[in-house]
């Protein structure tokens, strides 16, 4: 009964929409990046190589490089523990974030109660807090697992909230007209419609965690790269310093990334609207 | 109560409706019917207050007075007794088709491998064969409200209740899809209340339109203003829907629709 017309419709506003959007080249978005990034590095050594900049102040790349080469092992194993530190306080924060997102969602009081705290929350800088937590608990892991949490719930809580509050209304109405219960409509329809926005504040709180996990260590503990960075930075160890930096932000990528892998295995439909 | 069996398969009797509990009443005293396989309009302006009727025919709000009686059973506030179905398509964006239209079936406790066996083969019948599979965004316009109206179905209620179900469809998918409607519902026996402000829309649509006057917000309840029937018969006599709205009686009873809207 359908009509040729409408069934071999190709949604045109798609198609016209992906050709307004389309933007650069594939080549083109990896290329230009890529040249900016070379140009940097090469005026970087030519600085430091013709004596523009003192050498003792700053390392040239391939002094970087060659410190990151050279103190693989150790950083292996400080990353590890960096690694380790960031893993728990980023899983159990975003747990926290969900829980606190459900039932702020859930229960009115609890949204009102806990709003205000939760943007006060994250007024207070990182660094202040930090040292009041190795006074608390010492310079083992807790500390720093409890500063993580405290920075990735956050972005997680926020996002979900705003994720749930953002569920349509005739959805709802819609759904309760099927006879679904509560349960139903939060996992049917509110959890998945929220997924995106959890997604998004996911990827804000990996990169905290990292950064979380360093300046936690910066201010106590046996091992990590906030350790080694402490240490190195006392021996005017300069070109270890930047290897260190750039371990922290390829690492803080590497997670951004597993996170938008992780998006793109638990949300399959997500590739079908973006086409 | 018990259900005669020449019960109409919606009537709404005397309903009073209230946005607000009481403090300003919307709609004041309307009445009317729904028999099986019939398809009823419900015309009115923008504001007037029908999509208020509708959640109290759907039982998403209760009625300050009067009552909803589906096949003469009061369901007055009651949710779930009939279908609902929106401009808005509300696919889940999230499932896959065949998942959204058994959606009903899942939520009342079907195991949804059996909800699927029991949806696949009504896709060939709704013109959506292939799309199983396929994500809502995949789906054009028209295709999606299809989806949603074989989700109506699903829902295995006998009364439907559209709320300009068409509106956001581009011109020509809207005017194959409300024929198409029209004899799907005709075939499944559906009794369908569609809302609408589109006068053409209503007299090419319905069985019967009536016609809401009032402005709820400047303080007038909406109140009926009228019935008008529409031959049916000889309007599908004629075969197409085209040719019926270039018919004198065709534009008698757009006339008539447009001076009760006043």
């Amino acid at each position: 009964m359908a009509t040729p017309a409408e069934t071999s419709n190709p949604t045109p506003t798609g198609t016209s929409r992906a050709n307004f959007s389309s933007g650069p080249s594939h080549a083109r978005r990896i290329a230009v990046p890529a040249i900016t990034v070379t140009v940097l590095l090469v005026v970087w050594e030519a600085v430091v190589r013709l004596g523009v900049v003192p050498n003792f102040l700053l390392p040239s790349p391939t002094q970087v490089v060659a410190a990151l080469v050279g103190d693989s092992s150790l950083l292996a194993g400080h990353a590890g523990t960096t690694l380790v530190e960031s893993a728990l306080g980023l899983v159990i924060g975003v747990a926290v974030g969900f829980v606190a997102a459900v039932l702020m969602d859930r229960f009115e009081t609890i949204y009102l109660a806990l709003d205000p705290l939760i943007t006060i929350s994250q007024t207070i800088p990182t660094v202040a807090i930090a040292p009041l937590l190795v006074l608390w608990f010492g310079y083992g892991l807790a500390p720093k697992v409890i500063l993580i949490v405290l920075t990735t719930f956050f972005p997680v809580a926020v996002s979900l909230v705003s994720g749930f509050k953002a569920t349509d209304p005739d959805m709802i109405d819609l759904m309760r007209t099927m006879g679904a219960s509560d349960l139903q409509i939060f996992t049917q329809v509110k959890l998945p419609g929220a997924l995106d926005q959890l997604f998004s504040g996911l990827r804000i709180s990996a990169t905290y965690a990292i950064v979380g996990a360093v300046i936690s260590e910066w201010l106590g503990g046996f091992s990590g790269l906030g350790v080694y960075m402490t240490r190195v930075r006392k021996s005017f160890a300069y070109d270890r310093m930047f290897a260190v930096i750039i371990l922290i932000s390829v690492l803080s990528l590497a997670l951004m990334y597993l996170v938008d892998l992780l998006q793109r295995v638990c949300m399959p439909w997500k590739q079908a609207e973006d086409e | 109560m018990a259900s005669p069996s020449n019960a109409p398969a919606l009537e709404a009797r005397s309903l009073t409706l209230s946005w607000d509990g009481g403090r300003s009443i919307v709609v004041r005293d309307i009445s009317l019917t729904v028999a099986s396989g019939e398809v009823v309009c419900i015309v009115g302006r923008s504001g007037c207050g029908k999509t208020t009727i509708l959640h109290a025919l759907s039982g998403l709000t209760k009625p300050l007075e009067g009552q909803v009686l589906l096949h003469g059973t009061d369901v007055s506030g009651v949710p779930g007794r009939v279908s609902y179905m929106l401009q808005k398509d509300l696919l889940i964006p999230s499932k896959r088709i065949i998942d959204n239209v058994c959606l009903p079936l899942v939520i009342a406790g079907t195991p949804k491998q059996e909800a699927r066996a029991k949806a696949a083969p009504l896709f060939e019948r709704f013109g959506l064969e292939g799309t199983e599979r396929q994500w809502p965004a995949q789906l054009s316009g028209g295709m999606r409200q299809r989806a949603a109206f074989l989700r109506t179905y699903l829902m295995g209620n006998d009364v439907a209740l559209l709320d300009e179900p068409f509106s956001a469809l581009d011109a020509i998918t809207r005017v194959d899809l409300r024929s198409w409607y029209c004899s799907m519902a005709s075939e499944l026996g559906m009794a369908s209340v569609v809302i609408t402000h589109d006068v053409d829309e209503a007299v090419t649509m319905a069985d019967r339109i009536y016609v809401l006057e009032g402005n709820p917000r400047g303080g007038v309840p909406t109140t009926l203003a009228g019935e008008v029937k529409v031959p049916r018969a000889e309007a599908l006599a004629s075969s197409d829907v085209d040719d019926f709205a270039l018919t004198p009686e065709y534009v008698a009873i757009k006339r008539r629709v447009l001076e009760l809207l006043g």
